[in-house]
């Protein structure tokens, strides 16, 4: 890639990297300090960078060991446990979903655990696809699938109106999540 | 398809892009399509994901971060460029140190040439042959001039030559004939040994040798001609006397 190359693809992907790492880490001073990591590891590393079309990916890579490396020692906050989460939700929500408020959103986020909450985030930007998703995680696509329907489930219960914050004063996370079993044969993942 | 597996690919659904595949997604319209529960949840599904993607994506950029993302690539492209130009500019140096090292080595330890004296000594053979042949001879303590009357208007050169391992004075003649002839005289001190076939056939078969052992004025010298042609004539001021060593 040219001299040139960093500006392009600051220019084409500084804003969805910033977004991303602000979902990450639910902080504006962390996603910054983390986007702007980002490129300087990523000029280091430009050499590499053999097929462009991958920039995007490569460089939400580069950020998730960022953000992963410097959390690594830190026990930032409680997260919910999702071993009792079930992969579905409850079934009584046949109405049109309101608008969701974004710093409801990023507190639900933060109670999650980094390894549900990354394939959500990259899920709902709509620009990878389960399996970009597993290889930026290095897991098997079938767990990244588990993973988001169960962290669906829980952004669901989460923010659904009836189980707002008013209803979840505690911020111990859902009280209404039925373990409900997905179809015997995904257990492990894999459709 | 049951209701239990409809939720679970209703989970995984994508609405822009349906990565489930045309059987999982053809079965899930059908299962939607007779079960109004099901189909329900994925009205729900869709307007949650929505909703999500919206609320997702609502986080505001500052406004100079992409300028503080130039400045920064600007400033660490620079220290890559200087740390590049540095490490060449070394590389360069060091090139021209070794290079200039090895060139004033080589200059120290080679013979140099004594342009004034080269040029000197050419002047006088030019201008005085005889004169420089005789301060040559003087000066290596033989007799200084040579036991044959030599027209020195036909010296060609006066040194050394190194001959059979040792290094002896020699003057060389060119023939008056105009043809490529030519007499080396060979000055050897008394007391050095020498092989007069090896010095013949050394010069080609058509040279002939003869030695002249020095007396009187001569003493201590011994002399060997080498020549082309019958005899010396062509190399000798009285070309009509004898050609022959006295």
């Amino acid at each position: 890639m040219p001299s040139g190359g960093l500006h392009h693809l600051i220019d084409a992907h500084y804003e969805a990297l910033y977004r991303y790492a602000y979902r990450l880490s639910g902080s504006a001073a962390d996603a910054e300090d983390l986007t702007q990591e980002t490129f300087g590891k990523a000029l280091a590393r430009l050499p590499q960078l053999r097929e462009p079309d991958r920039a995007r990916a490569w460089l939400f890579r580069i950020l998730r060991n960022l953000y992963l490396h410097k959390v690594r020692d830190q026990k930032r906050h409680k997260v919910v446990p999702l071993d009792a989460v079930g992969d579905l939700a409850d079934r009584d929500t046949d109405q049109e979903m309101p608008e969701i408020d974004p710093a409801k959103l990023q507190q639900a986020l933060n109670e999650l655990d980094e390894a549900f909450r990354t394939p959500i985030i990259l899920f709902y930007f709509e620009e990878f696809s389960y399996r970009d998703i597993a290889e930026q995680m290095d897991l098997p696509i079938g767990t990244v699938m588990s993973r988001l329907a169960r962290g669906k489930a829980y952004l669901r219960n989460r923010l659904a109106p009836e189980h707002g914050t008013d209803n979840d004063p505690d911020g111990t996370g859902p009280r209404h999540e039925k373990a409900a079993p997905g179809p015997k044969k995904v257990t492990d993942g894999v459709p | 398809m049951e209701c239990r597996d409809a939720q679970f690919y209703l989970r995984l659904r994508r609405h822009t892009t349906d990565e489930l595949g045309p059987d999982v997604a053809g079965t899930l319209e059908g299962h939607l399509a007779i079960c109004p529960a099901c189909a329900a949840d994925g009205r729900a599904a869709v307007s949650f994901d929505r909703a999500l993607t919206a609320a997702m994506r609502a986080v505001p950029v500052p406004s100079g971060l992409r300028e503080k993302l130039f400045t920064q690539a600007a400033s660490a492209q620079g220290a890559v460029l200087r740390h590049k130009l540095y490490r060449t500019g070394g590389l360069v140096t060091a090139a021209v140190l070794l290079i200039g090292i090895g060139f004033g080595v080589f200059s120290s330890t080679r013979p140099k040439a004594d342009s004034e004296l080269l040029t000197r000594t050419a002047t006088d053979q030019a201008n005085d042959p005889a004169g420089s042949v005789g301060r040559f001879l003087a000066a290596k303590k033989l007799p200084d001039r040579l036991p044959m009357p030599f027209d020195y208007d036909l010296l060609v050169h006066v040194g050394t030559d190194e001959v059979q391992g040792q290094q002896v004075p020699v003057v060389v003649f060119r023939s008056s004939n105009g043809d490529s002839g030519f007499a080396k005289v060979y000055i050897f001190k008394s007391d050095s040994r020498f092989d007069l076939r090896g010095l013949q056939d050394a010069q080609g078969s058509h040279a002939r040798a003869q030695v002249l052992v020095g007396q009187d004025k001569f003493r201590g010298a011994t002399y060997v001609f080498v020549h082309t042609g019958r005899d010396l004539k062509p190399f000798l001021l009285n070309r009509n006397g004898g050609g022959n060593p006295a």
